[in-house]
């Protein structure tokens, strides 16, 4: 069966290629760091600054979702069918079931947000930040209230049935709070916390010293196993299970309430930086930008695992070689798309920002500037900052004139 | 070459914040950035500890397995070091490092990707040595002249020591020796895959 490509938001034509057959999600241009899912609705987001409403069974993309200047670093659905996105912007977004635009946007963060999570009415979202944070949204009237929760980055929000939220931050607290964010209980935790998830009335919480621990709301320690030595990173549960993963990539999948081992799987998707659990299966987005999915009962793989699209490039040079940090947001081929940058296939001769589907900011787009082998060299001497000022691509310079030639030189082979 | 490490004795850190203070001074870390911090678990009760977080130069770094960039590099002193001018702020090394060391511009001023700042061990960055261009993206580089990280310097009671791994960790060793008890050097195994035996 063929992949389908349900209508797209304005502006946000993607390359998806997808195949219902493979059972993986492919269409983010970039890692995976965001998903959430809902019956038979997965939304994910990515370093591409673009968020993904999934049709899991069909292996469809219903809806592109783009508002943040920058990563989509969490994501909620709600049960009405609205859905909330945050960024590395510090922004938050709620959009209605249907349309292209926000219809509510949340009071910026100074940081990235790092998590969203939902009262089980559906009324409030809750959103947390990498500035201490702590965001209440009413989303029927949009009334905003902020509680600094910590005093440090926040890694972790959820939400109990009974309305209460657990946070837990880099400042090693857990508080638990009223749904009105009035403080109920503190704890210290041993160690930098990386994530949070609510299984029943348990927190299972992920840190940086490779261990998973569960809380009572509390706060008060309940089972915890040392899983990895290396950082866990993400983390998801549902009332008997909950899966985490490690920055190598390996995701556990444990029972509750014992914490045993039932499964441990490598993706091999690089890191794993976002879970979700659907029914029966687990979802994993990784830094190929796939999210694959999995069987909880037996740990095996509901998908092909066949690798993401992968572009090789290296014909040894110096050029290549400098060409792979360029790589995380551009590719050089048609079918490579348009990733959190635009496909640079064919940049020479072409004006600046002239390429259709991609969304160009407005700055880039009232400039008269042609590439050329020169002026991407002077775009890489001054810095984008200076040379293209108002563009979204990070600050990037080549000081070696050897190395900008390199560059361009490649760029002259690989996009004709 | 030694093995630069740092050490910290929580059982005599008494969070004056002296090293975060230093080090802000020493290399002008930009207004909402702190490139060390310290933290107290059990504040006010028995049991209380203090611990002064930041970059501690992992062996087996995870921030530098998971840039997309390969900003990271590793000096002959085997300290952690990153090039500002490849990084691209993504910020996976935050949730690759185990001491939450990589920090963000707050609001950058080309959309939100501010590059990455994070302690450098008063080492510098890939600039020249020493060079106007290296004080102002990474601070100052003590190292090349001759001098151990200022956090350590200016710790007041020395519960952060910085220098050669096999002396500080027999400072240490002496220490618990001495006074009869040590709750660990906090983050040593994490770092270095290794505990201080006593």
């Amino acid at each position: 069966m063929a992949g389908r490509l349900f209508p797209l938001a304005a502006g946000a034509a993607l390359a998806l290629g997808l195949s219902a057959e493979a059972q993986d999600l492919g269409g983010h241009g970039g890692p995976v760091g965001a998903l959430a899912a809902a019956g038979a609705l997965v939304l994910s987001g990515s370093f591409d600054t673009r968020a993904i409403l999934w049709d899991a069974p069909e292996a469809t993309a219903r809806r592109v979702l783009r508002f943040h200047d920058g990563a989509v670093t969490a994501t909620a659905i709600l049960p009405d069918g609205a859905l909330a996105t945050g960024g590395q912007d510090g922004r938050v977004a709620i959009w209605a079931a249907t349309g292209t635009e926000p219809r509510l946007t949340g009071t910026p963060h100074r940081a990235p947000v790092g998590a969203l999570a939902v009262t089980p009415d559906g009324g409030t979202l809750l959103a947390a930040g990498w500035d201490g944070q702590v965001q209440r949204i009413e989303l029927a009237t949009g009334a905003i209230t902020l509680d600094p929760a910590h005093r440090d980055r926040i890694a972790g929000l959820g939400v109990l049935a009974d309305g209460r939220i657990v946070t837990v931050g880099s400042d090693l607290r857990l508080t638990l709070r009223a749904p009105d964010l009035t403080l109920l209980a503190a704890a210290d935790l041993p160690d930098l916390p990386n994530g949070l998830a609510i299984a029943g009335e348990a927190v299972a919480v992920v840190f940086a010293d490779g261990a998973l621990r569960s809380f009572t709301p509390e706060g008060a320690l309940r089972p915890e196993r040392f899983l990895t030595d290396r950082p866990l990173v993400a983390v998801a549960a549902s009332a008997d299970t909950v899966a985490a993963a490690a920055v190598d990539g390996t995701v556990w999948v444990l029972d509750l309430p014992d914490l045993g081992v039932r499964h441990r799987i490598e993706p091999g998707q690089g890191p794993v930086w976002a879970l979700a659990l659907s029914g029966e299966t687990l979802l994993t987005g990784g830094a190929d930008g796939m999210i694959r999915r999995w069987s909880l009962a037996s740990g095996a793989p509901l998908g092909t695992g066949a690798a993401a699209p992968a572009e090789q490039f290296d014909d040894g040079s110096r050029g290549a070689e400098i060409w792979r940090a360029c790589a995380v947001c551009h590719s050089l081929t048609p079918e490579g798309g348009n990733r959190a940058g635009p496909s640079l296939h064919g940049i020479f001769g072409r004006r600046i920002a002239s390429l259709p589907g991609y969304d160009f900011s407005p700055a880039l787009r009232a400039m008269h500037l042609t590439w050329t082998p020169e002026t991407v060299a002077a775009l890489f001497e001054r810095g984008p900052e200076s040379y293209t000022p108002g563009s979204r691509m990070p600050e990037q310079r080549l000081s070696d004139p050897e190395d900008r030639r390199a560059l361009t030189d490649f760029l002259a082979r690989m996009t004709r | 070459m030694a093995r630069m490490k740092f050490l910290c004795d929580a059982d005599r850190c008494i969070e004056c914040n002296a090293c975060v203070t230093a080090c802000k001074n020493e290399h002008e870390v930009p207004w909402g950035i702190n490139r060390r911090r310290v933290v107290t678990i059990n504040d006010g009760l028995p049991g209380e500890r203090s611990v002064s977080m930041a970059c501690m130069h992992c062996t087996d770094a995870p921030c530098a397995a998971v840039c997309p960039v390969n900003c990271f590099y590793t000096t002959d002193d085997a300290v952690v070091l990153h090039n500002k001018d490849t990084c691209i702020g993504c910020g996976y090394c935050f949730f690759a490092c185990p001491f939450g060391a990589p920090q963000y511009p707050q609001v950058g001023n080309f959309g939100t990707r501010g590059k990455m700042d994070k302690c450098t061990y008063c080492s510098g960055g890939p600039e020249a040595d020493m060079s106007q261009a290296e004080y102002v993206k990474y601070g100052a580089n003590r190292l090349a002249e001759g001098k151990l990280p200022i956090c350590a310097e200016m710790c007041s009671t020395k519960a952060l020591l910085a220098g050669d791994g096999d002396i500080i960790a027999e400072i240490y060793r002496e220490r618990v020796v001495t006074r009869g008890y040590g709750s660990g050097a906090w983050g040593w195994r994490t770092a270095y895959g290794d505990t201080v035996t006593v």
